[in-house]
């Protein structure tokens, strides 16, 4: 089966005698997290009830905002920008805070990217920048990118890849970068500044970053990861690091790709680039871009859908929440679902209900579910009808 | 992990050699690689000894925890990355296509899979580190940034 | 030397980072070089303050702090203290907590 833990999307995951085989930690917990059951006000009801009572909270909304749809497969997200549409709302997903800037990049072809496949059979260097997939894609080394042999890399991490990190800090990735690579601990645009110094023959703030360059010389595939913690490092200003991506390729092949994130992130980020030339964070009335943690100060109704905002966002927003008629439509027991007016469960995307979604690298992947159950595109269709 | 010092310090030093070996010191070092059982040193089980005994019942715990290659895996610190299995230069010769391209491992019973969301011990025929050509091989665990894998030797 | 251990509140540069086995815990990974400057202590409870908000985690000392001062796991504890503008890393001040915190703190009051 395919997990939907995280944007790797692993396809090789085997469940058998109630074990689940080769899935990380991770999708493990994501696999068999507690069910939620379908609730108004709290107090337990049939899904048939909670369906009815959020298709009238929906329908009454004047100032709908949705926001989640990143764990969903495409057909259901397609659904959700309907609903949207229909009801002029707002409709927002992670990737605003996330790493939807880094597949913006992609999607306006501002930097040049491949496929992990590609990255698997051709890259030496393996540059995770502000990034430690150790812990949040703990399989992206072992699959995709350090350690299979595969293609023209079939003498391993040994001898056919080089590991170099950037972080602010030491992380798991970075102590195997220290053993099989190189770690630069800094700032990103300190990092950016000693990489275009060094191209110069120059020595910045990290001279260590020529031992890098020369790597990538020594190879005409190299890659790039880009991770939270070069987003928020480069403050809104892209410029700078995608100059840096162009200088590089004048060395040697370099390809982009943003490190990782929910399973279908970049489904979402296509879908509405495609819709409306906005990667995420519309409005449907205006036209132009608002985030969902604008939006929802202005908003008497939340529709949230796969995602748990309340875990993951400012606590004003668990607040503004609590306060509007909040509907979570999710597979698992969920913070914001204890203080959501209406719960609807839905069943986990790849177990119990299939379609499409799409790996963090752009590759579609077709789920194979292996149950039936409630999907969530049949759940907004039924909201897209009273509506 | 205890080294012979401390266990030999806890022992008769009387090198009574009841147990077989010849030295209190050699019975120590054996403990450790666990070729001797405690049980084996009689005097131990004397009243005089008892304060010593359960000191050391209580050091090679840890050991009893290790498998016949020396290998301990701590769970509770696995991610489930299986960067120990892909890395595995058994699993590469017996998985090319499989564990090798970083895939889930195909082959019958590997060294370690993951099972669950994180690394377990499947048999350890396969280990390098078994059997009579044994190397002293870490590559597991010198890829596991989280130390979840470690040795007796360690 | 500061004595963290005589309630004397201080800045440290706190960074949010996923980790899979921490994340439903309080737990803050705490750098050496940082505890040795406070005396802070491995297990001691660490109440962290940032814009008016608090969170009480059990210190750890790590490896994986190195660089920074702490480091928080992403998720809902972390939530209570970043913003939409300091999402990864900022700075807050620290002092000696009583009893670490749970969901359950937070979620009650709400």
């Amino acid at each position: 089966m395919i997990c939907t833990g995280c944007s790797c999307l692993c396809d090789d995951i085997v469940i058998r005698d109630g074990k689940i085989f080769h899935a990380c930690r991770k999708g493990v917990k994501h696999l068999r997290a507690e069910k939620a059951t379908p609730s108004i006000n709290s107090k337990p009801v049939s899904i048939e009830e909670a369906l009815k009572a959020a298709g009238k909270i929906v329908k009454n909304a004047n100032n709908l905002v949705i926001f989640g749809l990143d764990t969903i497969p495409c057909e259901a997200q397609e659904k959700a920008i309907e609903l949207a549409e229909a009801k002029n709302a707002v409709i927002d997903d992670c990737s605003s805070f996330c790493l939807g800037d880094f597949v913006e990049l992609i999607l306006k072809k501002k930097v040049p990217t491949a496929t992990l496949d590609e990255v698997r059979d051709k890259a030496y260097v393996i540059l995770y920048w502000g990034s430690n997939p150790h812990q949040s894609l703990p399989r992206h080394m072992s699959r995709f990118t350090y350690y299979p042999r595969s293609g023209k890399r079939q003498r391993g991490y040994e001898e056919d890849r080089y590991l170099a990190v950037v972080d602010v800090r030491m992380s798991e990735t970075a102590k195997l970068a220290k053993k099989g690579g190189r770690f630069v601990m800094g700032n990103d645009l300190d990092v950016i500044d000693s990489f275009f110094k060094a191209m110069e023959g120059k020595a910045g703030k990290h001279p260590e970053v020529a031992a890098i360059l020369k790597e990538m010389q020594k190879a005409d595939f190299n890659v790039i990861f880009g991770g939270l913690g070069l987003r928020y490092g480069l403050k809104g200003d892209y410029s700078r690091f995608v100059e840096l991506i162009e200088k590089l390729n004048e060395i040697s092949r370099v390809v982009f790709i943003p490190a990782g994130f929910h399973a279908n992130m970049r489904g979402f980020n296509e879908l509405m680039f495609k819709k409306t030339g906005f990667i995420n964070a519309y409005d449907f009335s205006s036209g132009e871009r608002i985030t969902f943690g604008e939006a929802v100060k202005h908003a008497d109704t939340a529709l949230v859908i796969g995602s748990d905002p309340v875990k993951s966002l400012p606590p004003y927003i668990a607040a503004r929440l609590a306060e509007i008629n909040t509907v979570v439509v999710n597979p698992s027991q969920s913070l914001t679902a204890r203080i959501a007016k209406v719960v609807i469960p839905t069943s986990i995307s790849g177990v119990g209900q299939g379609g499409t979604m799409v790996r963090s690298d752009g590759l579609t992947v077709e789920l194979e579910p292996f149950e039936e159950s409630v999907s969530d595109a049949e759940v907004i269709i039924s909201l897209l009808e009273v509506v | 992990m205890p080294n012979p010092m401390e266990i030999y310090k806890l022992l008769p030093k009387t090198n009574c050699r009841v147990c077989g070996e010849q030295t209190c010191m050699s019975f120590a070092f054996k403990l450790l690689t666990k070729e001797r059982k405690l049980e084996e040193c009689k005097p131990l089980y004397t009243p005089e000894y008892e304060v010593q005994r359960k000191k050391l019942e209580e050091i090679l715990v840890v050991i009893e925890k290790a498998t016949e290659t020396g290998l301990i895996v701590d769970e509770e610190k696995c991610v489930g990355c299986a960067n120990c299995i892909v890395s595995c230069p058994v699993h590469v010769e017996k998985d090319p296509y499989g564990a090798a391209m970083g895939k889930g491992i195909t082959v019958e019973d590997p060294i370690l899979r993951i099972e669950d969301g994180v690394v377990k011990i499947v048999k350890l025929d396969l280990c390098r580190r078994y059997g009579e050509n044994r190397t002293l091989c870490v590559v597991c665990r010198e890829n596991c940034p989280n130390d979840a894998i470690s040795f007796l030797e360690d | 030397m500061l004595n963290f251990g005589k309630f004397l509140k201080m800045e440290a540069r706190v960074v949010v980072a996923r980790d899979v086995l921490n994340e439903e815990k309080a737990v803050a990974l705490v750098s050496k070089d940082f505890a040795e400057r406070v005396s802070l202590k491995n297990g001691q409870p660490l109440k962290i303050s940032r814009n008016k908000n608090s969170v009480t985690f059990r210190a750890v000392i790590s490896e994986f702090a190195e660089g920074t001062d702490i480091v928080i796991p992403a998720g809902f504890y972390a939530s209570q203290l970043a913003d939409f503008n300091a999402f990864k890393q900022f700075t807050a001040s620290i002092e000696v907590g009583d009893e670490v915190d749970t969901v359950d703190d937070f979620m009650n009051d709400r």
